[in-house]
């Protein structure tokens, strides 16, 4: 810490040495401990040291008391907490706005001048209550902030450019090595002297891009720090020319078709094309180790993944998203106005909510039924998916755990609802027989167990095994007269057969099949 | 006598009414409502097997279930195919959908029943629409209001053909306007029902004779219960 450059943590004032931060604080902030400053509600207190030591301004320091709110034994009660104020809980006014407080409600001191208004600079310590103690001008909950973002900048944007040096150097190398090294390829190639030549004019260009460090003064391996030995060769990256081991394990260095490298960082300015010049089939290699890999690479790849687009689970699962901000817009909305309806029902019983109101509830719950419907049909798919790796398997099974537990959590109360608006509308009815439809009404709208397009089907369904019901029946009637009595016995078994259908599917849909 | 159950699906408005009116009642209403439900009818014919049993004429007669195409009452055919001894998938060949729907009745079959003792007849409906008949300029004139006239085949015949063979379904194209091979599709019904049973029936015949019940002859066909509450789709 800099003891040259310290703040007050008040004010944050500025001051040179804690000597002159001390003074400040006993004078301006009045922490001064030989000076009894603060002042007390304590009656005891009051009376005593400060009344004997300064006898000729008492007259002058008495603070204003006219606002005071006077106690009443047995009646008054704390403003915070409600509780009748005694001996034992304590009873003292704010000294600000006067109201009575028990004594634990009364924790916060502020500053006041003596006709009892807020004055951080010449006035004195009084207990005030936290709705005073917050309302003071200049309060924040939070305390002084500083912005320090500006000095963050300027400490990493030096970090940045450092890296982004160290990066430019390195793609430098690389193309030059890439290119000298191709060149060199294209003109030996298929001569006599291509064995002779090759390596040692190789070797001599590795190292004009980049100094090779000494083999004598390096032990351990710059990545993995493993101590070199016989069976774990020295290495050197061409890039930036640290010794690396070659464990295949750690993956420290590994030797690299030219033909992928050009190809992955295709961006840099190389003299040759992976495709055109056909280097697919130069059988060249450079080592890297895995720092100088990630530096390169590792950005150009992801910056490829990102521009890629999303495939399989990905996609499924962006959309999932889509459909889950619609949801979380949509559910206070509709909780809200539910909640609104039945304050207005309960306060009100022989008051019908509105059929207006009542129609927006049953949209706004549509929209939300289909969405949790959509929303768990993406879920089956992505699920469905088949997963190309094991973290994509992974990943499904968190997403399944995932959006199983969301629609749980959110669907059951959207389900409940009715549960809730239940007993009331039973409670309505014993009020007043009138207003039973509409609460009828309200609890349609919430339907138990199925959704809005399930009762549909079943209603359809039902309808149309009445209208066959009928229709078999007068086809019976039919046929007695005519006296066919053996097709009369497989009309009959249908008929019973339809009737059994039309009981499943009525109580399949309870109360909300057509009364 | 025997006793069939025999179901029609299909599209609306591919003629399965018209085609079980043609094979009941023998006519043809230009202008027939479509079915609402599902219609019973029966009809009985008599078929020759010739198995050297003696060559006797047996009579099979059919209960007929016409079910409704439209797409509301969709939810009535498990009850009728269930338990069906027969069924006829019915197409409009001027109408390409049809044949699509025909496909996806033929799987929902095929799941739903199973094919052992089911027999699937797909018939092409229609054709008097596209035949080459002799003097066939004069018709369009006779009806000119009338859309039908002009229409084209839209599913060939290899076409559908080819798809029953796959599906290992009987297959025909007819007429119900003109009565066009529609006798002939009930009497192969009931000569490949009657095969397929035959030892059944035959094995009863004689239990029955044997046991000194010379007069009359009943068969019941052994059909599992209709209202069996604990078959899947009740």
């Amino acid at each position: 810490m800099d003891l040259e450059n310290v703040s007050c943590p008040i004010c944050l004032k500025k001051f040179d040495n804690l000597q002159a931060l001390n003074a400040h604080l006993d004078v301006e902030h009045g922490f001064n401990d030989n000076e009894d400053s603060l002042g007390s509600n304590d009656s005891r207190l009051a009376n005593g040291k400060p009344k004997k030591a300064d006898p000729n301004d008492n007259k002058v320091q008495k603070l204003k008391r006219s606002h005071w709110e006077r106690l009443q034994k047995g009646k008054s009660r704390c403003h915070a907490c409600g509780r009748t104020l005694s001996n034992d809980i304590g009873a003292t006014n704010c000294r600000k706005c006067g109201k009575l407080y028990c004594r634990r409600h009364l924790p916060n001191m502020i500053k006041l001048d003596l006709s009892a208004q807020y004055d951080p600079k010449h006035g004195k310590w009084y207990n005030s209550c936290h709705d005073c103690f917050v309302k003071r001008p200049g309060y924040n909950d939070y305390g002084e902030a500083i912005d320090l973002t500006r000095e963050f900048f300027k400490v990493r944007s030096i970090k940045k450019e450092d890296k982004n040096l160290r990066l430019l150097q390195l793609e430098n190398r690389f193309v030059r090595l890439v290119n000298g090294l191709i060149s060199i390829y294209k003109k030996y190639n298929g001569s006599i002297i291509y064995n002779l030549k090759m390596n040692s004019e190789m070797s001599k260009l590795e190292r004009t891009v980049t100094p090779w460090r000494e083999d004598r003064s390096v032990l351990l391996c710059n990545v993995c720090s493993e101590p070199f030995g016989l069976l774990l060769r020295k290495h050197h990256c061409r890039l930036c020319g640290m010794i690396v081991c070659d464990d295949a394990n750690m993956n420290c260095s590994n030797r690299i078709n030219i033909a992928c490298l050009v190809s992955a960082a295709s961006d840099l300015p190389f003299e040759y094309d992976a495709q055109k010049d056909g280097l697919l089939d130069v059988p060249l290699s450079i080592r890297l180790c895995s720092h100088c890999i990630s530096m390169i690479f590792v950005g150009r790849k992801f910056s490829k993944d990102v521009e890629m687009p999303l495939s399989g689970i990905f996609a499924k699962y962006e959309s999932m998203q889509n459909i889950f901000k619609v949801i979380d817009s949509l559910l206070p909305v509709f909780e809200d106005s539910l909640n609104k309806l039945k304050v207005e029902t309960t306060n009100d019983p022989k008051k019908a909510p509105d059929a207006k109101s009542l129609n927006e509830l049953a949209r706004v719950r549509n929209k939300l039924l289909g969405s949790f419907n959509l929303y768990s049909t993406l879920t089956r798919q992505l699920i469905s998916v088949e997963p190309r790796n094991q973290i994509e398997k992974q990943l499904q099974n968190s997403i399944k755990i995932a959006s199983a537990a969301y629609i749980n959590e959110k669907i059951l109360p959207l389900k409940s609802l009715p549960a809730i608006l239940n007993p009331e509308s039973q409670k309505t009815n014993n009020n007043g027989r009138k207003d039973e439809p509409e609460v009828k009404k309200l609890s349609q709208l919430m339907i138990e167990n199925l959704t809005i397009k399930e009762v549909k089907e079943l209603r359809q369904e039902l309808m149309v095994l009445k209208e066959q019901c009928y229709l078999i029946e007068s086809t019976i009637q039919d046929y007695k007269k005519q006296r066919r009595l053996e097709e009369i016995v497989t009309l009959n078994k249908n008929l019973e057969e339809l009737r059994s259908r039309i009981h499943a599917v009525q109580s399949k849909l309870g109360d909300n099949g057509f009364n | 006598m025997l006793q069939f159950k025999l179901v029609l699906l299909g599209d609306s408005s591919v003629g399965k009414s018209s085609i079980v009116h043609r094979f009941v009642k023998d006519t043809f209403d230009e202008l027939r409502e479509s079915t609402i439900g599902a219609a019973f009818l029966s009809q009985s014919i008599t078929i020759h097997p010739n198995d050297g049993n003696g060559a006797k004429d047996v009579v099979i007669k059919f209960e007929i279930w016409d079910t409704a195409g439209q797409e509301r009452y969709k939810s009535l055919a498990p009850m009728y195919y269930r338990n069906a001894n027969a069924a006829l998938v019915v197409y409009d060949i001027t109408q390409e959908d049809s044949l699509q729907k025909a496909r996806n009745w033929v799987d929902e079959l095929k799941n739903k029943v199973g094919d052992d003792d089911l027999v699937i007849y797909l018939l092409g409906n229609k054709v008097d629409l596209c035949q080459d008949m002799p003097g066939s300029e004069t018709i369009p004139e006779l009806n000119e209001g009338e859309d039908d006239e002009q229409k084209v085949r839209a599913i060939s015949t290899e076409e559908a053909k080819q798809y029953a063979q796959e599906q290992g379904l009987l297959f025909r194209e007819v007429s119900a306007k003109t009565g066009d091979g529609i006798k002939e599709i009930f009497q192969e019904i009931g000569e490949k029902l009657y095969d397929s049973k035959k030892d059944e029936i035959l094995s009863k015949q004689n239990r029955q004779i044997n046991g000194g019940n010379n007069g009359q002859v009943d068969i019941h066909l052994q059909r599992p219960s209709t209202n069996d509450p604990t078959s899947c789709c009740s």
